[in-house]
This record gives C-alpha cells, structure tokens and sequence, in this order.
C-alpha cells in the first residue's frame, strides 16, 4: 500500500470541531476501590463536565504540584459523570507510576486535567437500530455513557463483557440499572459463560441474533479479532483504541495509528481523530 | 507565580533584539521550540498565542514525509523520548495551507523550521521561503542525517558550515542554525556556523537516547534511538549554551527542558538571547504564557528595566 500524505495536526478533517477543552484543579470527591485491583476516582470538575460527551477523556497529571516526574499526562476516558453534581468518574487499573499516584491521592486533593480530549463517538446512522457493545476489562467503563446515550435515542443495545474474573466485571450494576440487556464472559468462568468475549459475540452473531452496528473497547488483540469478525459479516461500526500520548492536542505527532485509505495507508492521530476509528480502517501491523 | 511578587513601578522591557546585520526584534525572548506546539491553532483554546515573542513551527521538509511507524514516545525519568520523524506535509502544503493560518496571528513574528536530507534540498527550501511574506526567520534543524554519507550535518564544523552557506546565499531573512547536542565539542562547530554567515544559534536540538522493554529485550522505539527531551536534558542543554556564548558572538536561541521562568532565566543568564520551550508545552499548554509572566514580574521584582540587560550575566 501506498503512503498518503493528507493528515497534519492542523488539518481538520472531521466535521466538528471538539468543543474547547479546559485545563483546570478538579479536587477529588471519591476515591477509592470498589472493585479487586480497579480503582475508581469521582472529580469536582463542573465546567469541565458540562462539555462531556460520551468517549472523551481527560488528560490528568500524575504527580505532585511543582514536581517534573513523572513527566507526561496520563489519558484515561470518563465512566460516567453527573451534571448537576459537575462530577465525573473514571476507572483504572493501576499498571505503573502514574497510575499509582492517582491511587494514592487523598480526598480533595486537587489533580490538574485537560479536556474533555478526542472526538465524541459517532452516532448510528438512522436505520442502524440494533447495536452490539463488546467490551473487555478496563474497556468496559468507556461503553457505559455510550451506551445510555444509544438508549435515548432510541437504539437496542446488547452488551457483550468479559474480564478476567468475576471482581472484574466493571459497572455491571451501572448497566443494569439502565436497562442494558448484557452477557457476560470471564476467562476464569467464575462468572457467565468460561472464556473470550469476542468468542460469545461471534457465536450470537453467527446463530441467534442480529446487529446492525458494533462499538468495541479492550485490549489490542480483542479489538483485532472484532475487527476481523464485523467486517467478515459486512457490520459498521467502532473499535475504541489507545496509543502512547504526549500532549492529546494534537502537536507533538506522537500518537500514530496506521489507517487504511483508499487504496493507501496514512498515520492517523489518536488524538485527534480517535479514539474511535472505523471498522475495517485500523491497520493492526504496528 | 506566587513567589515573585510583583511591585508597583514601571513595566519592564521584555524585549529582545538577535542579530545586528539582519535583527529580529521580539516582544519578549519566548519562542516556542520546533515541534512541540504544532502550528500555534492547538493551543489557542489555552492561552493567547499572540502573547509569545515568537513562534517557531514544526519541521518543515520539501516533500510529505509520513514520519516513522511503531511507538513513538517512550517517557522516561523526567523526560522523554520521541522518533517522530518529522512527520509534516512538505513544502507546498505548507505555503497553500498553514503559512496563511499562520499569518492570521498578525504580528507575531514566524520563525521556520526547515530540514532536509541534501544540502541542495535546504537551499531551495531557503529560496523558497524567501520569497513568501510573513516569516520573520528561518530556524535551519541541520541535525538531520545526511544521505550522501549518513553522517548528521550539525555533527561536524565542516558540513554544519555547507549547509549554512548554502542557505545563506539563497536567503536574506535572518538565519538561526539548530544544533545538535550529540557532539564532543560544540564550540567550532559554532564557529563554523558564524563565519558561513549565520545570524543565530538555536541549541540544543533533543539528546540521543533509548529504552529498552524487558520483557522482550528489545528497543522500545521501533527506530531504535530517540531523542531526549525535557527537565533531564536541561543541565546539558544550559552547558552548551554558556559555551557556545563564549565560543561565538552569535546571539543563541536557548533550548532544552526548559520548564518555568526560574529555568528560562539561567537560559538567560548562561548567554542566550531568547528562550524555546519544548516538552513543557506538550504536558501544560500555558507554560510559555507562564514563563512570560514569571520573567516581567522577575524584572519588576529586582527592578530590571530591560530584560536584555540579563544576557549573558553569568559571564560577568
Ligand atoms: C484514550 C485513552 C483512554 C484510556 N482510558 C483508560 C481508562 O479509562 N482506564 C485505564 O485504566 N486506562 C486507560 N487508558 C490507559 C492509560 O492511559 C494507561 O494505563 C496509563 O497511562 C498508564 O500510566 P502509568 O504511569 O500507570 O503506567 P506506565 O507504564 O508507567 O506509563 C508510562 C508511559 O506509558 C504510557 N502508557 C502506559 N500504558 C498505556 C496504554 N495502555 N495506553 C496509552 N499509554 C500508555 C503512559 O501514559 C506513560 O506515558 C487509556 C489510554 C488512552 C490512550
Ligand atoms: C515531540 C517532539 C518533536 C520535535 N520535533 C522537532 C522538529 O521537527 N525539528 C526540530 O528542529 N526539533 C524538534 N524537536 C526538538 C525540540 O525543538 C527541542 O530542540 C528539544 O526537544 C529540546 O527542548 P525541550 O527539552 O524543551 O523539549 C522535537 C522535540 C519533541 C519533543
Ligand atoms: S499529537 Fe500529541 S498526543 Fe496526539
């Protein structure tokens, strides 16, 4: 495949501008562990909050005040938030140093965020009326925002979620609270069907249910098999994905994806136009 | 900036001049360093862009170039690593789409980073850029690899002085040449540069560096090294600075984990005239903003009444 040299940072090539983030002091107003090994962290943000839209996230700083270590923000997308609390909560799994830092914040602490970053996620096109979210472990919490917001519009969903054991399976009171119908896979049986999400999807895919449309968030390899599996059965729809970020603004150029074009390939930013990308356009070789 | 209280009395002079042949004259010495704040539009949402002394782009090369693939940041102790590959549109592009946008900052003066892998490619970039109103400089990243033999041009006295000749014969606007930290001596390349006919230094260009993944012991980065950036780099990058003011008579463009106005300021002191901010942009979008603030309340403070008095003061 051929390069195409069409994306720069100050090329606009999505229909909406992102609403104009804030850089602001949220002090926490929960923290804690409700969840083995997950953490969740509520913050008082309500300027910030009132510009949320499902599958944003916001990029925290990590570290004390006037400290230079660790050096770059941490992105992590939001749960859920609540408008007339200006709360909002992300989930996390503390896998190094800034996530440890988060963990051991105190209440009210004060913690320094940008955003909301990154594009909402796209809406169904009309007709597109059932949608299938499969989600696996810590990909979980960025589907439920989604999720209630298909739901006012009128959309079926149908949650596929998996992880690694039954602690795991974030939100699942949050989901059914509001009325998401879901099956649940875990890689210990310890809850729901024994082994892989995207597994379970593809068996009700194939035999006994019908989807127009798919989201998708987890790990790479879930993500590649999804990918794989909807566009076999000719399903749209969105793979939610990460990648190493500096700023989220779109300046360092740091956070590449390769995507399909046409007939040719070029480097996407995550930043900027993800996190969602397109069934079918993420090229999984990197 | 709570601890530089500010006194009443009158409002110091922020302003720096580089250069006397062909001066560049800022409003204050705050630029931003190449790369690291995208074309100005990324920031606007916070802070003023018009409020920095300069604003210098992100490299600019004759043709697209799509930039390197696999992972490209690595953070490590109080830095960070990047392979980005000066990943840009090329030339045309920039002349039909971002030079206009740029333009829309009205006074601000645009300082271009250009880079190329021949010296023939630099010249007509140079002859190029030239010709288009609203640049106010050229900032020439000659830390590029040569392709005829590999070698980087800013690594050596002889070919950073090519490129710059080259560039120079093509060019009237004022001429900052970008160098490479990855040197054992600095001071003749500086050297070389003045006599080519630079009108400034810009230094330093990131630190080369890697990180290893043990768990499959291999490079992090796909294109194995990468440069570093950031708060670990600055003892480094203040050094050359004060060797290069002492090696040349070059006004300098200081560069190199530059955070806060406490670190613009020994930037200032060790010799330069104007300062970039880098990676601190990439973490707080208001830095350069930040440090503006911190170095007029600075003068206010110790009744300062032209910035441009402090260069250099360590050498004093
Ligand atoms: C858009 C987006 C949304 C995310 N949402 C969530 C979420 O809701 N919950 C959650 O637990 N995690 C989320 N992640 C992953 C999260 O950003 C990383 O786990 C976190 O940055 C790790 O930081 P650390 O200091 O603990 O780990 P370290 O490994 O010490 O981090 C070192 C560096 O690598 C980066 N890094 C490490 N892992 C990842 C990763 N998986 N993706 C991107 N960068 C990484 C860090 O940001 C940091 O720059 C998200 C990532 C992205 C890109
Ligand atoms: C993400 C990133 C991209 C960069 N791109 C360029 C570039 O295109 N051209 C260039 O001359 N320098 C580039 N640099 C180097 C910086 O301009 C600067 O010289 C260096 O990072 C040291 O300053 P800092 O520590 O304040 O970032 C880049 C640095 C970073 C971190
Ligand atoms: S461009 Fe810097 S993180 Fe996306």
């Amino acid at each position: 495949m051929q390069y195409k040299a069409t994306v720069y940072a100050n090329d606009r090539l999505f229909p909406e501008p992102i609403p104009h983030p804030l850089q602001q002091l949220a002090p926490c107003s929960d923290r804690g562990s409700p969840y083995p090994e997950l953490w969740r962290l509520t913050l008082h943000a309500p300027e910030l909050v009132s510009l949320l839209k499902p599958g944003q996230f916001l990029h925290l700083l990590t570290r004390p005040l006037l400290s230079h270590d660790p050096l770059l923000r941490r992105p992590i997308s939001v749960a859920s938030w609540h408008e007339e609390h200006g709360t909002c909560s992300l989930y996390y799994q503390v896998v190094g140093r800034g996530t440890a830092y988060l963990s051991q914040l105190q209440a009210m602490e004060r913690l320094d965020l940008l955003g909301p970053l990154g594009q909402p996620y796209p809406m169904p096109p009309t007709g597109q009326q059932s949608v299938a979210l499969v989600a696996g472990g810590i990909g979980i919490p960025p589907l439920f925002p989604l999720a209630k917001t298909l739901l006012q519009k009128g959309h079926k969903v149908t949650l596929f979620l998996g992880a690694r054991t039954r602690g795991q399976l974030l939100m699942l009171g949050e989901f059914r609270q509001a009325g998401v119908p879901y099956f649940v896979t875990t890689d210990d049986g310890s809850a729901g069907r024994l082994g892989r999400v995207v597994d379970d999807f593809h068996d009700k895919l194939l035999h006994s249910h019908h989807f127009d449309y798919i989201y998708t968030c987890g790990p790479k390899g879930m993500l590649q098999a999804v990918q794989t599996i909807t566009a076999a059965a000719g399903l749209s729809g969105w793979l939610i994905m990460e990648s190493h970020m500096a700023c989220g603004l779109g300046a360092c150029l740091g956070c590449t994806i390769r995507v399909q074009e046409g007939e040719g390939w070029r480097y996407a930013l995550l930043c900027q136009e993800g996190v969602a990308f397109a069934v079918g356009e993420v090229c999984f070789d990197v | 900036m709570s601890n530089s209280p500010a006194q009443a009395g009158v409002t110091p002079d922020l302003a720096v001049t580089l250069g006397t042949r062909r001066p560049l004259r800022l409003k204050n010495p705050v630029t931003t360093a190449s790369g690291t704040f995208g074309y100005g539009v990324e920031f606007a949402p916070y802070m003023d862009i018009t409020a920095l002394g300069a604003l210098t782009t992100k490299a600019l090369t004759l043709e697209a170039r799509e930039g390197n693939p696999g992972r490209r940041l690595v953070e490590t102790p109080a830095g960070m690593l990047n392979s980005i590959g000066l990943m840009n549109a090329g030339l045309e592009h920039f002349l039909r789409e971002t030079l206009p946008q740029l333009r829309q900052f009205g006074d601000l003066p645009i300082i271009v980073n250009i880079s190329g892998h021949t010296v023939s490619e630099y010249a007509t970039l140079a002859e190029r850029l030239n010709q288009e109103p609203g640049i106010a400089a050229l900032e020439v990243n000659i830390s590029c690899p040569n392709v005829e033999n590999g070698l980087l041009f800013a690594s050596l006295p002889e070919s950073a002085a090519l490129v710059t000749r080259a560039v120079r014969e093509v060019c009237d606007l004022p001429l900052f040449i970008k160098l490479t930290p990855n040197v054992s001596d600095i001071a003749p390349i500086a050297k070389a540069v003045e006599e080519a006919g630079a009108d400034g230094i810009s230094l330093i260009n990131s630190v080369l560096g890697m990180a290893i993944d043990i768990q499959t012991r291999q490079a992090i980065l796909q294109a194995t090294f990468g440069g570093l950036s950031g708060p670990a780099i600055r003892p480094i990058a203040l050094r050359m600075v004060y060797q290069v003011y002492q090696a040349c008579s070059l006004p300098i463009i200081g560069m190199g984990g530059i955070t806060t106005w406490e670190d613009a300021l020994e930037f200032i002191f060790a010799g330069a005239s104007a300062v970039a901010i880098g990676t601190a942009n990439l973490v707080n979008p208001r830095a350069t903003v930040e440090v503006i603030q911190g170095l007029g309340e600075y003068c206010q403070y110790h009744k300062v009444a032209c910035l441009a008095e402090l260069i250099g003061a360590a050498h004093r």
